[in-house]
């Protein structure tokens, strides 16, 4: 898991995947594997790995590189850092969080809770009210440290829980570039096509330039997809859960996906052996829905790792689902490479 | 000199969340070099004397508190999420999705479950759960949860000590380990400047603040002073506080005034910090204080008490947020309160 590791500790949120985009780059030079890595203008990383048999579909698989995240919008007379938000993030998971900045640290915070009365002690603070201290003194001390445009990140570590359990700040969707990396790290069984995307978090814009390009017949979407089976949730509304496996789609806010290639992967889960799951509300979306509308229409499916507290400082995933989902997509290769009655 | 920022870090990483020693074994270790005799009480409380070598010289006592907010596990749900109650007044807003420490057999790090806005409705959407309903999760089903944490666990925020810049640090559990810290920096620069002082200096680092001013009350009962002053932390500006009702962060040591405190002691101590050069400012508050200072000052007959705070924002937050150099003034004030102050009396 170094490789998740080291993905999970690079910032970058929408639009500043620079950091990300070049360990992804350095990541398939190194790989033994006949790969041909290019950059777009939008900065999405696409790379055609050549298999050891060639493919009858144009096979992708797409992850993306960026993050939700923060973008800094001025700074106020006292020296407060004003931001808004880049991606969707709730505001309750943001009050008393440190966040990383240009290298330096902030706290978002406010007052004291002893100077709260009643039941708005348990308020939620909403974004208007929500500033990042940099401990400047004024304005222009807060301005030398962040420039209105400059990004921040929650200031959280990759770590292990109980349990092969891992948390980190980004697993949303670092972990999919660390599954594509893997399935990119020996020659494939046939030709594919990988998608390290970037916007994803921001109206899903790097996957539409991406699809564009590459033209697929079939793609594959790996995500992070919310789980909430969490204290208190009612099993009806927990959608997925850590631990099930990887998480298939039949519908989100974004996709209606592909029947045939659903059922698919389910019956190809059972032959490897692997549990796999679907989502038991219709919720999220990924770039699946910039996919399928690309030029004349593509078959998509996604492949997600569930994800405990999506898009908090504390993403949890399980190594379990992780091990399951690459072998997975690895058996899919063989499985839609070769794929008929794709009319 | 004590190096500020490495002993705030060590300080306020160490765990004293109540009930809890490691904090106080932390600080006991520091506090050795500077006493002549240290003790442990029946309730925890860290006792060190510095002994001036005067006889029947009076005695001060320089008092902090040693535990911090955490929480306390009051059940396992069939799920294997904890669920805890306060053990002290954390701040519930800045709850989900921080991350914790599970002191069961050994300790855990744990998530406190947020909940996912798909889960949200509208009329809710702002007020967030109980903390004992919002469960953490450390990774384990219900039956390694139970056979590795136990009801009355304690659990504490993540370590995770932060300096932003040469000044200003961040992390769990300043409050009160910046009055530690100040009252560690008074002591370094008594030894340092082998300065001969009136008193004898009783050194109190008190458990169960957070939990009602329990530790201070019996400790200072024990030492019996003649003369306290508490240290804590107070609240610092934020754009959001009354300006009126808050210190400002780095303008200095706060000096309280109220009803409760001893305003010759006050006096002396503004008297002291106007001398000196020392940046303070005055905390007035109409009433009790909510500090350690009451249950010293009630203890016995009666103990002429002051109060001395660090300006703080964020309290009761993972990230609670000082600057070093008002834990500094704070400790000289102390020093030369120690070494001058019995004449002003």
């Amino acid at each position: 898991m170094t490789r998740l590791k080291k993905l999970c500790s690079l910032e970058g949120v929408s639009g500043r995947e620079d950091a990300v985009r070049e360990y992804i780059l350095q990541a398939l030079e190194a790989s033994p594997a006949e790969i041909q890595a290019s950059t777009d203008a939008l900065g999405n990383v696409i790379a055609q790995v050549r298999g050891k048999k060639r493919a009858v579909n144009k096979l992708a698989f797409v992850a993306h590189m960026d993050e939700v995240g923060f973008i800094i919008t001025g700074a106020t007379d006292d020296g407060y850092l004003r931001f808004a938000t880049v991606g969707g993030i709730e505001s309750s998971v943001i009050f008393g969080r440190r966040v990383r900045i240009n290298g330096k640290y902030g706290v978002v915070g406010g007052k004291a809770v002893h100077q709260i009365k009643g039941d708005d002690k348990k308020k939620e603070v909403p974004f208007d009210k929500l500033l990042i201290d940099v401990a400047a003194e004024n304005k222009q001390e807060a301005l030398n440290i962040a420039k209105p445009g400059d990004v921040a990140v929650f200031d959280s570590d990759y770590a292990e829980l109980y349990g092969d359990r891992l948390k980190a700040r980004a697993i949303d969707d670092r972990a999919g570039c660390a599954l594509l990396l893997e399935m990119a790290a020996q020659t494939p069984e046939y030709d594919i096509t990988l998608a390290f995307t970037v916007q994803e978090e921001v109206e899903l814009r790097g996957a539409k330039t991406a699809a564009f390009q590459i033209n697929p017949d079939i793609a594959v979407i790996v995500d992070s997809t919310t789980a909430a089976d969490t204290a208190g949730v009612e099993s009806d509304k927990q959608v997925c859960r850590v631990g099930g496996g990887p998480v298939i789609s039949f519908m989100d806010k974004r996709t209606l996906y592909d029947i045939k290639l659903y059922d698919t992967i389910f019956e190809t889960a059972k032959k490897i052996g692997i549990k796999a799951q679907t989502k038991s509300m219709v919720a999220g979306g990924n770039d699946a829905g910039a996919i399928q509308l690309s030029r004349k229409g593509v078959r998509v499916a996604a492949v997600s790792l569930p994800c405990r507290y999506l898009h908090s400082p504390s993403c949890v995933i399980l190594q379990a689902d992780f091990d399951a989902a690459l072998k997975l997509l690895n058996a899919l290769t063989c499985e839609f490479a070769v794929m008929d009655e794709l009319a | 000199m004590m190096d500020m920022i490495s002993s705030l870090e060590r300080l306020s990483n160490a765990v004293g969340v109540g009930g809890l020693t490691q904090a106080a074994d932390e600080a006991q270790s520091m506090l050795g070099e500077f006493c002549d005799e240290i003790e442990r009480d029946a309730l925890g409380n860290v006792i060190g004397y510095r002994r001036c070598g005067g006889e029947n010289a009076r005695l001060l006592l320089l008092e902090a508190h040693i535990d911090e907010v955490g929480l306390i596990v009051t059940d396992i749900d069939d799920m294997g999420f904890i669920h805890a109650a306060p053990c002290g007044g954390v701040d519930v807003r800045a709850l989900p999705a921080a991350e914790v420490m599970i002191f069961g057999d050994k300790p855990y790090p744990g998530v406190i479950c947020s909940i996912p806005p798909h889960l949200k409705k509208k009329d809710d959407k702002d007020i967030l759960p109980d903390i004992v309903d919002m469960g953490i999760d450390v990774g384990m089903n219900a039956e390694e949860a139970k056979s590795h944490i136990r009801q009355g666990s304690r659990i504490s925020f993540k370590p995770n000590f932060t300096a932003l810049d040469d000044y200003h640090v961040s992390g769990k559990a300043m409050d009160d380990r910046a009055g530690v810290a100040a009252i560690l920096y008074c002591l370094d620069i008594l030894k340092e400047q082998q300065t001969e002082t009136d008193y004898d200096i009783a050194v109190i680092f008190a458990v169960q603040e957070e939990l009602g001013c329990r530790g201070a009350a019996v400790s200072a009962y024990r030492v019996s002073p003649d003369y306290a002053i508490a240290v804590d932390v107070s609240f610092a500006l934020t754009p959001d506080a009354d300006s009126a009702k808050c210190g400002r962060l780095g303008e200095g040591a706060m000096i309280g005034r109220s009803p409760t405190l001893d305003n010759c002691m006050a006096n002396q101590l503004v008297k002291l910090a106007e001398e000196n050069d020392i940046p303070y400012q005055n905390e007035v508050m109409g009433g009790a204080t909510g500090t350690d200072a009451e249950s010293i000052s009630d203890a016995h007959a009666g103990i002429p008490t002051a109060l001395l705070s660090v300006p703080l924002r964020y309290m009761h937050t993972p990230s609670e947020l000082i600057d070093i150099r008002d834990v500094q003034n704070v400790g000289r004030l102390m020093a030369l309160f120690a070494e001058k102050g019995g004449s002003g009396l």
